[in-house]
């Protein structure tokens, strides 16, 4: 009895009727195709892009897992004292030295001009080979390898001399009045050996980035020789022994830092015996090469070599040492503030040998020489008289050095003995302390040549120099020191311990050395494989943001999968009908057409899901092209690293599935509540009613064309609301797409007025409007015009990730800036939110200004996109953290002011007095703000070429804002096109849908279009009619949607805020308009209208 | 036993309602058979889609064996029209896509699977109606009198108290809608199911109507008295 293909169940029917109804099911499934395609492949856009960015994070490391990255050089051989720490999995894979180090390359002329490529990274190594690239060059002394995209920078070819250029490092910080503010360069000529393709060593960066900047890899040898420093390295490279040792979080920096034990010398500190001339015992003397001894290491001696009777001493430099109210004066001298009298190096005595006692806080104690000298000079000075004390500020102040005067009582003279004799309390001073005469000085500071007596018969300051050298002419307490010369960069010049002569120190050094924490004094230690994964993550979601772009798309599918399936409903309510008739309950009829409705989506998700991978690899081409173009060269190959995933679709098609399902849910249920008696005739339900009711005799063809679209109100509303909707947001993005100002003078634009941002390699102490400075740089006197011309800003930066959207990774450690108060005083950009002024105040920029409130939070102002998107801080009043760099607690800092993204996008902006709290560490301005309108518009170009040369020796690149603004809006412009395109492609989907409709139109009307034919209509007419119909469905979905769009953003158009799109509103109208009579035509054509009526 | 009682129908129209059925009343007893005739417009299908429970009265009571299926929701006036009425129409309404059998059993697909019994009643259902061959044969393949026999079939395959026959001859030539009215009346007795037909042809209606049936005239939405019927030819 039972039959094998005979219909038992609900699903059994379904199946058959989906075989028999499948030209509208196809059509179903290819609508749930294009929805299943879009979220799916938008997913794969995502997916690929993250692994895209891995892939090439990590192709930027080879085998290395963890860095060591000293800011001053260390001893290579530390590498190897790491590697042989004991049971450490970090290290066991090995650890390389390497110099790390930003250079300048230049392809000297052979025909024509040189080419210069000013920033580029050097590698030096003597192992290249064990860093895990493929085809480590093999260098003999004297050759060098550079990556493609710096030889295509040079167009140099193997076998071509270059010269690299190296910055040489203030070991002084800049911001110190000791500091080199003046530019130098070490360079050295060798000959191109290799020029490193893609996918090797050329690759190799320990920043993640999407674009492959300009290499340079020598010996290790080479690059020491370079820098004139032996057996030196910056870094650390800490390989993994495979691939799955390497840890994708931070155990493997903690297991480097348990075995990093640099030595002092390692962080730049000698403690050694020195021998003073005279009758000064010997004594061991813990100095820094930066000078002062930070506070840490402050601390560590305290508890280490205070215990052996070590004794801090600070030495400062007075400019000019005046007795009150005389003419008399010993010019640049050194002052030692001691915690007392009695001192290792020396004590402090006066004539008969006695123990002078501690100067008060307002006192000083002067030498014998000194006092001499004053009453040589007819200015005697006794015990209880005053002096004026002139000294440098401790920092500079926005660069520049000032000097502060302090009035002292003399409270003692001291014996020209022991501590007035010891040349041990000032470090080595590169230029002042290694000179044999003081006429031979090359201080960093403003020196005054004329003060000095040299020159016989004045030459006392000369002779006191040979005699003497740097010993101190007075003396005062510690404390006194401390409050005139300390600093965030330390209070102490030198401790010295008693120590006999010839003792080994060893120990001492080893003891001292293990209290010092790498990471608070230079050393960072870097996770690099860890971040590379966190940074991978990516600064956009582009899945997510895909499918925000793709909701025209997805939505215009939706409407098309409720449109098709109706027309299927439609097309089959006859037989509906009947399932009513004999007493199907509408629950049932719903589910009879849910399961045809999901077999079509089921299908067409399937279809989806081979589509899907195509869709997201052009999608990734078309970004990768894009990117390349307009934001960053190079982008390109982290769009292509990697393949879209089926495993990362499933989502996408499990929601459009759900989406489509819940779709067809619901017009199956409205179908199945409809009357029985007109499904079973097979009638529309909804016929004209209340206002949509002719009125009148029909008098032309587009009257009867209205009148058609009115019989199926519900299908025409569908319609129009489909190809309105994807208009409205055509129009919508389309008026937010972006331009630079036309006057990047304005200060109210998005170049906040500045014409030019140049970022240096090295950050440098330079300062142009300093005459002495500029007068070093080898300007030439058009340049030194105009930049004297140019209005510049100097700004300090703490080199983290970029946070800007150009940048596809996260930041993992986002860049800081510190302004200074002349950029705070000339204001500009346009803020968006701020919190109060007070009262009077109209510059939201000296918000930064403010004081750090009871909780010690830092004011700081960020761009809008910043702050919401790529760091995700929330807005005005909000608060973060960010770690301090030495190793400090992290410092809590709250959003005062929200900025138009412009050109300081990316950086979380601070003032400069909080960025030298937050970054101790760092000295220098890494970037300069330059507005040069009153030049650029003369001669462009000259701009660009003097601050090139100003800032030669440190590296600079220069960029116009308009450039800068022009790759900043790049980004948010390629997605608006991708939006515009997607919408588009929505709106070519309503036309789809359009065609559907009056497809099923002509079947369902050929009876009456057959009257229409027998009463005398040509076939032409008949024909123009459904015409009229398809043009009024969509122009009246145009015209809806563009006027809404329209009206939505009139206020922004009142305000100049966005501009009406009239370019794209044509080429979208032409396009749908186009698209709609093709789909007219079909409807019309594709259907042979019989002559005499039929049954419909 | 089906008792209507002052059946009224009206619809909204621009001048007013439109009363198409006009107080009709009407009692039937197991087995019996009724033949209602009228001009077009004159409510005798609006009068079948209210027994048939398609249609709500505006006024007045349909009972089939007691039961007022209008006082039912919805689903359960589905199940009642699916347990207790036959449909048959004057267009046959088989599924394109299925077989003649599967068109039969297709009410039982309303409250689940189709059982074994019901496909073997369908069967002898088919056989009965002289499609024992055209069992697997689709709707394209069956002539239009082969069609209209399926849809009799479908309308019995749960027994019905009561048979709705609209224009059950309405395309077929004479001969086979001659056929189709007599296999009406033979099912509709073997089953003792009440059998109402709305006809225009006056011989259909004769036929159907012979042998202890009844006719009567639906005129402007009354029910005429009982016309004579002349005995089955």
């Amino acid at each position: 009895m039972n039959r094998g293909a005979g219909i038992r169940s609900l699903a059994g029917l379904a199946g058959r009727c989906a075989r028999h109804w499948w030209p509208q099911v196809a059509a179903l499934a290819a609508a749930s195709g294009i929805v299943t395609a879009t979220i799916a492949g938008a997913l794969g856009v995502g997916d690929a892009l993250h692994r895209g960015l891995l892939d090439v994070a990590r192709g930027r490391l080879g085998s290395i897992h963890t860095a060591v990255i000293a800011d001053q050089p260390f001893r290579a051989d530390l590498a190897a004292e790491v590697a042989a720490c004991r049971g450490s999995a970090p290290v066991a894979g090995g650890v390389i030295p390497a110099l790390v180090l930003e250079v300048a390359v230049e392809a000297p002329p052979t025909a024509g001009r040189g080419r210069v490529v000013a920033r580029a990274t050097l590698l030096a190594s003597d192992d290249p080979a064990a860093l895990g690239f493929a085809a480590p060059p093999s260098l003999a002394a004297e050759e060098v390898a550079i990556n493609a995209a710096l030889a295509e920078q040079l167009d140099a070819v193997v076998g071509q001399p270059l010269v690299l250029r190296l910055a040489v490092r203030s070991e002084v910080p800049a911001d110190s009045p000791l500091g080199r503010r003046s530019a130098e360069s070490l360079s050295r000529r060798l000959r191109l050996a290799a020029v490193l393709p893609r996918g090797s060593l050329g690759d190799f960066s320990l920043q993640p980035t999407q674009v492959t900047s300009g290499l340079v890899v020598t010996s290790l040898a080479v690059a020491q020789a370079i820098l004139r420093e032996e057996g030196v390295a910056n870094a650390l490279l800490c390989l993994a022994r495979d691939a799955a040792s390497t840890a994708a979080d931070d155990r493997g920096a903690r297991g480097v830092a348990d075995c990093l034990e640099p030595r002092l010398t390692d962080y730049g500190f000698t403690l050694a015996e020195v021998a003073e001339t005279r009758d000064a015992p010997a004594s061991l003397r813990l100095v820094s090469r930066r000078l002062l001894l930070e506070p840490e290491v402050d601390r560590a001696a305290a508890r280490v070599l205070g215990p052996r009777g070590g004794r801090p001493s600070l030495v400062l430099l007075a400019n000019a040492m005046r007795p009150v109210g005389r003419a008399a004066s010993i010019p640049y001298s050194t002052v030692v503030g001691l915690d007392a009298t009695t001192h290792p190096a020396g004590d402090v005595v006066d004539e008969d040998g006695r123990l002078l006692p501690l100067p008060g806080p307002d006192e000083i104690i002067i030498d014998r020489w000194m006092a001499d000298d004053l009453a040589a000079q007819g200015s005697p000075v006794a015990v209880g008289d005053l002096l004026d004390l002139t000294t440098f500020l401790p920092e500079t102040l926005h660069g520049r050095v000032e000097e502060a005067t302090r009035r002292l009582q003399i409270s003692g003279i001291a014996a020209l003995r022991g501590a007035a004799v010891a040349r041990s309390f000032v470090p080595d001073l590169k230029g002042i302390t290694d000179e044999q005469s003081i006429a031979d000085w090359d201080p960093p500071f403003p020196f005054d040549r004329r003060r000095v007596r040299a020159t016989p018969p004045q030459d006392q300051d000369d002779r006191y120099w040979k005699d003497y050298g740097a010993a101190p002419k007075a003396f005062v307490a510690l404390a006194t020191a401390r409050a005139v010369a300390g600093s965030r960069f330390g209070e102490t010049t030198a401790w010295h311990v008693p120590a006999a002569t010839g003792a080994d120190t060893a120990p001492l050094r080893a003891t001292l050395a293990a209290e010092l924490v790498p990471e608070s004094l230079g050393f960072r230690i870097l996770p690099l494989a860890a971040e590379a994964e966190a940074a991978a993550r990516g600064s956009t979601p582009f899945g997510g943001l895909f499918i925000g772009l793709s909701l025209v798309v997805v939505a215009a599918g939706l409407l098309l999968e409720w449109l098709l399936f109706h027309l299927l409903v439609s097309a089959h309510r006859r037989e509906a009908g009947l399932l009513v008739a004999v007493g199907w309950p509408a629950r049932r009829l719903a589910q009879l057409l849910l399961l045809v409705g999901s077999l079509a989506v089921v299908g067409g998700g399937i279809l989806g899901l081979f589509v899907a991978p195509a869709w997201s690899t052009a999608l990734l081409t078309w970004l990768g092209q894009s990117w390349d173009a307009a934001v960053a060269t190079g982008s390109r190959q982290v769009f292509g690293a990697a393949a879209p995933r089926l495993a990362a679709m499933w989502p996408g098609v499990v929601a459009a599935a759900a989406i489509s399902l819940a779709a067809v849910w619901w017009a199956a249920r409205r179908a199945a509540e409809a009357a029985p008696l007109p499904l079973l005739r097979g009638e529309e339900p909804l016929r004209w009613r209340g206002a949509g009711r002719p009125q009148g005799a029909v008098r032309s063809l587009g009257h009867l064309a209205r009148r058609g679209l009115a019989y199926r109100r519900s299908r025409t509303g569908s319609v129009i609301a489909l190809v309105a909707l994807a208009e409205f947001l055509i129009v919508v993005v389309s008026a937010f797409a972006l331009r630079p100002p036309e006057q990047a003078g304005d200060r109210g634009s998005p170049t906040g007025g500045w014409t030019h941002i140049a970022s240096f390699g090295e950050p440098n102490g330079i300062d142009l409007a300093d005459p002495e400075i500029a007068a070093t740089l080898g300007l030439t006197d058009d340049q030194r015009q105009v930049l004297a011309a140019c209005a510049i800003e100097r700004l300090r930066s703490n080199g983290g990730d970029d946070a800007s959207c150009t940048n596809l990774y996260a930041a993992t450690r986002p860049t800081v800036f510190g302004v200074g108060p002349g950029f705070v005083e000339r204001g500009g950009f346009r803020f968006i939110a701020h919190a109060p002024l007070g009262s009077g105040a109209t510059n939201p920029w000296m918000l930064l200004e403010r004081d750090a409130d009871r909780d010690g939070a830092i004011p700081a102002i960020l761009d809008q996109a910043t702050a919401q998107w790529a760091l995700k801080l929330g807005g005005v009043g909000a608060r973060f953290t960010l770690p301090s760099d030495d190793g400090g607690l992290p410092a809590t800092l709250e959003i005062v002011g929200l900025v138009e993204p412009g050109i300081l996008q990316g950086a979380v902006i601070v003032s400069e007095k909080n960025f030298t709290r937050l970054m101790p560490r760092q000295s220098g301005y890494a970037l300069a703000l330059v507005d040069a309108a009153a030049v650029a518009a003369e001669s462009p170009a000259a701009v660009p070429q003097a601050i090139a040369a100003a800032w030669a020796d440190v590296g600079v690149s220069v960029q116009s804002t308009t450039d800068r603004l022009r790759s900043l809006y790049a980004v948010q412009n390629t997605f608006l096109s991708g939006f515009q395109m997607l919408g588009s492609l929505g709106l070519l989907l309503g036309t789809l849908g359009v065609a559907a409709v009056q497809m099923q139109g002509v079947f369902e009307r050929l009876g009456a279009l057959a009257v229409l034919r027998s009463i005398g209509f040509p076939v032409g007419r008949v024909r123009g009619l459904i015409m009229q119909e398809t043009l009024l469905l969509v122009g009246a979905g145009l015209v809806a949607g563009a006027a809404l769009g329209l009206a939505a953003l009139l206020p922004l158009f009142v305000a100049g805020r966005a501009v009406v799109p009239w370019g794209w509103l044509a080429a979208s109208a032409l396009l749908t308009l186009a698209a709609a009579m093709g789909a007219g035509l079909i409807a019309a054509r594709g259907s042979t209208i019989p002559i005499r009526p039929q049954a419909e | 036993m089906l008792d209507v009682e002052h059946l009224v129908k009206e619809y909204p129209a621009a001048a007013g309602a439109l009363r198409v059925l006009d107080d009709v009343s009407l009692r039937m007893e197991a087995g019996d058979r009724l033949v209602v005739m009228g001009p077009s417009g004159s409510g005798k299908s609006t009068l079948l889609s209210i027994l048939g429970t398609l249609e709500e009265p505006t006024a007045g009571s349909v009972r089939l064996d007691g039961v007022d299926p209008f006082a039912e929701s919805p689903a359960g006036r589905a199940a009642f029209r699916n347990a207790r009425i036959g449909f048959v129409f004057q267009e046959h309404h088989l599924l394109a896509g299925c077989s003649a059998i599967d068109n039969v059993v297709l009410p039982a697909l309303a409250t689940g699977r189709v059982s074994d019994a019901i496909e073997a009643r369908g069967q002898a259902l088919l056989e009965r109606v002289g499609l024992a061959k055209r069992v697997e044969h689709p709707p394209a393949r069956l002539s239009g009198g082969e069609r209209q026999r399926v849809a009799i079939a479908r309308a019995l395959i749960h027994a019905p108290r009561l048979i709705l026959a609209d224009e059950p001859t309405g395309q077929l030539d004479a001969h086979a809608a001659a056929a189709v009215a007599d296999l009406l009346v033979e099912l509709a007795a073997e089953t003792s199911s009440l059998l109402i037909v709305v006809t225009h042809a006056a011989s259909i209606a004769a036929r159907i109507a012979a042998d202890g049936g009844s006719m009567r005239q639906l005129v402007d939405g009354r029910l005429q008295p009982p016309s004579p019927v002349a005995a089955r030819p």
